[in-house]
């Protein structure tokens, strides 16, 4: 190219960049993202059903597993890892909080997002999402394979995801080991 | 010319590849494993390396599959005779369970005069998670969580007690170590973490 054509070509170059930047539209601070979640309710449980938090604390949130702040899935509880409190609360001692309960729920969903809104929405599988497919090892869980096809432990968790939870899964996925 | 430049270039680049698997190994590379050994500092001056050593640290990063230990442990740790204590407790038995329901040999995993236990593969290997309890003759605790995948007590079990600790694995004792070659009681009331 010659020395014409390179200041050219530059010249193109930077207009094209220009124009590109004035025509971006101004970001809407006021917009909301619609996004589909599971239930954060049967996430959490009450007194009489565990509901998914329960299963997921007791097989998942150890210290030497998922109880560790470095993981992108990540789970609190009283008996492994803490979220920081005002109340004193250690690893292996109270209860687990409600708090603690809410950043596990968004830990889960935070994993992948679009594709739990799509799983939610039935659009895809739940084996889609690394939740379900690391556990179950169809991808590689350095934990290996935590869960087996149909036991308790992946039937709350997918039934959970689809909208349909199964509150006896539940309850016996908690119970394991 | 391009020819033998070519070959030449691709000799070169042939030697380059077969001999860095060599050298990473002939250099022990693994910097993060390297990393968590240095992290355990040195031995404490009169307490020679074996059973005795160490207490409180965990085991298998050094007595795990990367070494650089020889003997190899599947589970080790030390029991503690108090919350605030670094006595080991000696005879306590460690009784273990794992996801298919095997467990070492009744009073095969006992802690010595320095409350450390291990065991060895070839003894029992177990299929993860493991529920544990330990006994001793004054009574007896058992663990709130399983353990999932950690083959070291005290790779969770560190001090002081926090958001991501419950501190050292103790059952409270007054019974005091007899017959221990190294003095049981010289780092009591001390951190155990390196």
């Amino acid at each position: 190219m010659s020395p014409r054509g390179r200041v050219l070509f530059g010249m193109a170059a930077a207009l094209a960049v220009l124009a590109s930047s004035a025509c971006a539209a101004t970001p809407d601070p006021t917009a909301d993202l619609l996004v589909t979640a599971p239930d954060f309710n049967e996430f959490a449980g009450d007194a009489n059903n565990p509901g998914v938090h329960a299963f997921l604390e007791r097989r998942c949130g150890t210290l030497d597993c998922h109880g560790q702040p470095g993981h992108a899935f990540r789970l609190y509880s009283s008996g492994g890892l803490r979220l920081p409190n005002d109340a004193g609360l250690i690893s292996g001692g109270g209860a687990d909080t409600p708090a603690e309960i809410l950043a596990n729920y968004r830990s889960l969903i935070g994993l992948q997002p679009e594709e739990t809104n799509r799983v939610v929405a039935h659009l895809d599988p739940p084996t889609s999402l690394l939740v379900v497919a690391k556990p179950l090892a169809l991808q590689t869980h350095k934990g290996g394979q935590e869960l087996a096809t149909g036991d308790s432990g992946d039937a709350c968790l997918e039934s959970w995801l689809v909208g349909e939870i199964s509150l006896r899964a539940c309850q016996d996925a908690a119970q394991v080991p | 010319m391009t020819d033998s430049f070519t070959s030449a270039a691709r000799l070169a680049l042939a030697l380059t590849s077969a001999s860095l698997p060599w050298l990473a190994g002939a250099c022990g590379l693994d910097p993060v494993h390297q990393s968590e050994v240095d992290a355990l500092g040195p031995e404490t001056p009169g307490v020679p390396q074996g059973p005795f050593h160490r207490a409180g640290q965990p085991c298998t990063v050094c007595h795990g599959a990367e070494g650089p230990a020889s003997q190899r442990f599947s589970i080790a740790g030390t029991v503690f005779a108090g919350v605030d204590r670094t006595a080991g407790v000696q005879q306590a038995e460690i009784l273990m369970v794992d996801a298919l329901g095997s467990s070492p040999p009744p009073g095969s995993v006992l802690t010595n005069c320095v409350g450390n236990f291990y065991v060895a593969p070839t003894l029992w290997n177990p299929a993860y998670p493991i529920r544990v309890a330990v006994s001793t003759a004054s009574g007896s605790a058992m663990m709130i969580a399983h353990i999932g995948r950690d083959g070291s007590c005290a790779s969770c079990h560190t001090d002081p007690p926090g958001l991501a600790s419950p501190g050292h694995v103790y059952v409270a004792t007054n019974a005091t170590p007899a017959g221990c070659p190294v003095n049981p009681l010289a780092g009591d009331g001390k951190s155990v973490t390196p």
